[in-house]
């Protein structure tokens, strides 16, 4: 492969720290030597986890929600930097980022895409439910069906195998 | 050596475009499926029914033929495009198996592509394989990395919408 366009602007990989996060920053690397990429983590104020998952105003225990908002900002950048330094390692040139998500992390990861211009969106996958199931996380799958820009789809090692193993066993629809 | 499955409509199109900008001068296996007529038969329910479907029956093989060469030139075509636009492709037909993501799987498999690239929403003069549905299980079922391209029509559509729902109430 040649040398990566200089006119491109930074491919974006949304990073969790999970091994599929890891998967698809080394797949970038092999695809796209050198390339610029920005590594991604999202994480979402207590305030919109409490909204979105009902307990809000259900009488549980009070808790420091700035103080808990603050650990998942220094987590979710320690998360990027663990990534961007993978990612130097590989051979690309990274930065690390950190968005807190209003909109839901699908829509956080594409709105951040469209304000840095990236060509490309990278999202690694383990399977829905973790291990065992070979089906799409739904966080790809919504960031998929949203995408105003090429998605890039790594499965990690072992979803990678396991569907290989079904691919030989059995039929693919559609 | 990356594979594009490619119908020869202006959204498989798009993607060749994507594909030869973010990975230039990549070795590239521009992929045409065509579908065997006995498996279309089959599929489409006329298998056994249909008596004017039946006349055609010895003729299969020369419809083979047809459907194979007009296959493999959509994807010369698209390896001409290819490699105007800066990869190092060459095109290849396959007929239809079980499913056209099986069988765009299964040519993965073969030429052992690092990456599967897949237009969205393509429309082709003839029947498309690229459409939505393709996409969607070719990405649920990959054991190798897929690269999801909407056609720009989409793109455009869905920016705007993404642009209105980051905007603050």
């Amino acid at each position: 492969m040649s040398a990566v366009d200089a006119a491109l602007r930074p491919v974006l990989v949304g990073c969790d720290g999970s091994a599929d996060a890891r998967a698809a920053i080394d797949h970038v690397a092999e695809l796209l030597p050198g390339a610029g990429v920005t590594i991604l983590t999202v994480w979402e104020p207590l305030a919109g986890t409490l909204m979105r998952t009902g307990p809000m105003g259900g009488g549980g225990q009070w808790v420091d929600v700035e103080k808990a908002d603050a650990a998942s900002a220094v987590t979710a950048l320690a998360c990027a930097t663990d990534g961007a330094e993978r990612a130097t390692a590989a051979g690309l040139d990274a930065r690390p980022l950190v968005v807190a998500s209003h909109d839901g992390v699908a829509v956080t990861i594409l709105a951040t895409a469209a304000d840095l211009d990236a060509p490309l969106v990278v999202l690694g996958t383990r399977g829905r439910g973790g291990v065992g199931s070979l089906l799409l996380g739904s966080v790809s799958q919504s960031v998929i069906h949203h995408a105003d820009r090429p998605v890039l789809v790594v499965p990690d090692a072992d979803l990678a195998r396991r569907r290989q193993e079904r691919l030989h066993a059995t039929t693919v629809p559609a | 050596m990356i594979l594009v499955s490619y119908d020869g409509s202006a959204d498989a199109q798009a993607a060749i475009d994507h594909a030869a900008r973010l990975m230039p001068g990549t070795r590239t296996t521009v992929l045409t499926i065509w579908e065997p007529y006995i498996n279309m038969l089959s599929r489409t329910g006329s298998l056994g029914m249909d008596l004017g479907a039946a006349a055609f029956y010895g003729d299969a093989d020369r419809m083979d033929t047809a459907s194979r060469t007009a296959a493999q030139a959509t994807a010369d075509e698209g390896a001409t495009r290819a490699t105007a636009a800066g990869l190092v492709a060459e095109g290849r037909c396959e007929g239809r198996d079980v499913s056209v993501a099986a069988t765009i799987l299964a040519v993965a498999a073969d030429v052992d592509a690092a990456l599967v690239v897949l237009g969205t929403r393509g429309r082709g003069a003839v029947t498309s394989f690229v459409l939505g549905s393709v996409s969607h299980a070719v990405v649920q079922h990959a054991d190798r990395a897929v690269l999801v391209v909407p056609s720009p029509a989409l793109a455009e559509e869905r920016h705007s919408h993404l642009r209105r729902a980051s905007v603050p109430a």
